[in-house]
């Protein structure tokens, strides 16, 4: 009889960390996993296995309770390889990870130094425009002079893939698309 | 309010019937809660992702993330800008007054300090003393216990050396066996229809008779 599936798919393709490293001579140390999650993303993201430690089978293993395992990674995340050795294990039980081929590996470590540009990006960003008329009848009521106003604009803090340049302001409004096909028939 | 009109709603009267607002519109108010589970005819029903075109999605991801940018910044624009308003208030009036409340409440506030204070004294003081009896009401109940162990212990004690000259010892053990040998003690029995204990195993019925009840 076949399998018949019930629940919601899933985005994950894969198996889980125990069972790619259980069957692994020296629990794969020194090879090279990846995420499918994280293929989305153009640049290579991949993790190399430096250390592996057992953890117990749960009490009542099943397919909603996957054994875990604690492993130490050196990972590389977008292209940007992390500076200390990260340590796996609340995920490690998802069936999500995939081996790369030891014919593979060296490609893979190639594509390391590729990673995105640092994007720059405005600090300060046009009001919307009833903001903006709300903005200058105060400034008038004041009696101040009239200057464009602006309001910073709020970014994830410590984050070293972009860079802010003072100059540059943020124009509301769509923006520029990144398909323009989608806007064939509409003046922006 | 919603309550009401979901009530009137069951009622098939509409909200109508309650406010002459025509704008008014009756919603449905309540969800299922997340702890009752699926339903049983949706059971088996698999949700069907939704594909979404790369070029669509990429577009989508871009406009969402604009969006969130931005009524981030405005958001905390606002509240830098009436924080700061309400920090630095000109008004040298309403300074004063504010002022003169916020003394009026801590006058206030020392007041009930010191009457809380007084009751708490009292109240503490009045627990240490039931504490204290309470120990000492222990101390005695402790002391009356192992007066009467003792007592129990020095009774056994007496007793048994009452009966202390009935001991086997290694002295008198020869005479206490030669004694034991000479008394033989045969604790069976058998019982008749009518109930009678014949004790020993070889006696007759005729020599002795129990009756034992039933």
């Amino acid at each position: 009889m076949p399998y018949k599936y019930i629940g919601r798919k899933t985005d994950f393709r894969g198996k889980t960390l125990w069972e790619i490293l259980g069957n692994l001579k020296n629990f794969g140390v020194g090879r090279i996993v990846t995420r499918s999650i994280q293929e989305r993303y153009p640049e290579p993201s991949f993790m190399k296995i430096v250390k592996v430690e057992a953890l117990p089978n749960p009490a009542e293993a099943g397919p909603d309770n996957l054994r875990k395992v604690r492993v130490f990674v050196e990972k590389t995340f977008r292209g940007v390889k992390q500076p200390k050795l990260i340590a796996l294990e609340s995920t490690s039980y998802k069936a999500d990870y995939q081996l790369v081929p030891k014919r593979e590996e060296e490609a893979y470590l190639k594509l390391q130094s590729v990673s995105a540009a640092v994007r720059v990006l405005p600090k300060y960003m046009a009001l919307p425009p009833l903001m903006r008329e709300v903005e200058m009848q105060e400034m008038n009521a004041k009696g101040k002079e009239f200057v464009e106003p602006k309001i910073e604009v709020v970014y994830k803090k410590n984050n070293s893939n972009y860079k802010i340049s003072e100059e540059m302001i943020l124009a509301y409004g769509l923006g520029k698309p990144v398909t323009p096909s989608l806007y064939k028939d509409v003046e922006l | 309010m919603l309550r009401v009109l979901n009530c009137l709603k069951g009622l098939q009267l509409g909200a109508e019937a309650l406010s002459p607002n025509p704008t008014l519109q009756t919603v449905r108010w309540r969800r299922k809660p997340r702890w009752i589970p699926k339903a049983r005819s949706k059971l088996f029903k698999i949700p069907e992702i939704p594909k979404i075109p790369k070029e669509e999605n990429d577009e989508l991801a871009r406009l969402f993330n604009n969006y969130r940018t931005q009524m981030k910044s405005i958001r905390r624009h606002f509240t830098y800008k009436y924080c700061t308003h309400m920090q630095k208030t000109e008004n040298l009036n309403q300074k004063l007054e504010e002022e003169a409340d916020l003394r009026r409440c801590i006058e206030l506030n020392d007041k009930w300090n010191v009457e809380v204070k007084k009751t708490r004294e009292a109240r503490i003081a009045a627990d240490i003393e039931k504490e204290v009896e309470l120990a000492e009401d222990r101390v005695l109940e402790r002391q009356r216990i192992n007066a009467e162990k003792l007592e129990e212990a020095e009774k056994l004690v007496r007793e048994q050396k009452a009966v202390a000259h009935t001991f086997i010892t290694s002295e008198n053990i020869d005479e206490a066996i030669d004694k034991a040998i000479s008394n033989e003690v045969d604790y069976n029995f058998s019982i008749d229809l009518e109930g009678n204990k014949y004790m020993g195993r070889t006696k007759s019925p005729d020599e002795e008779k129990i009756a034992v009840k039933q």
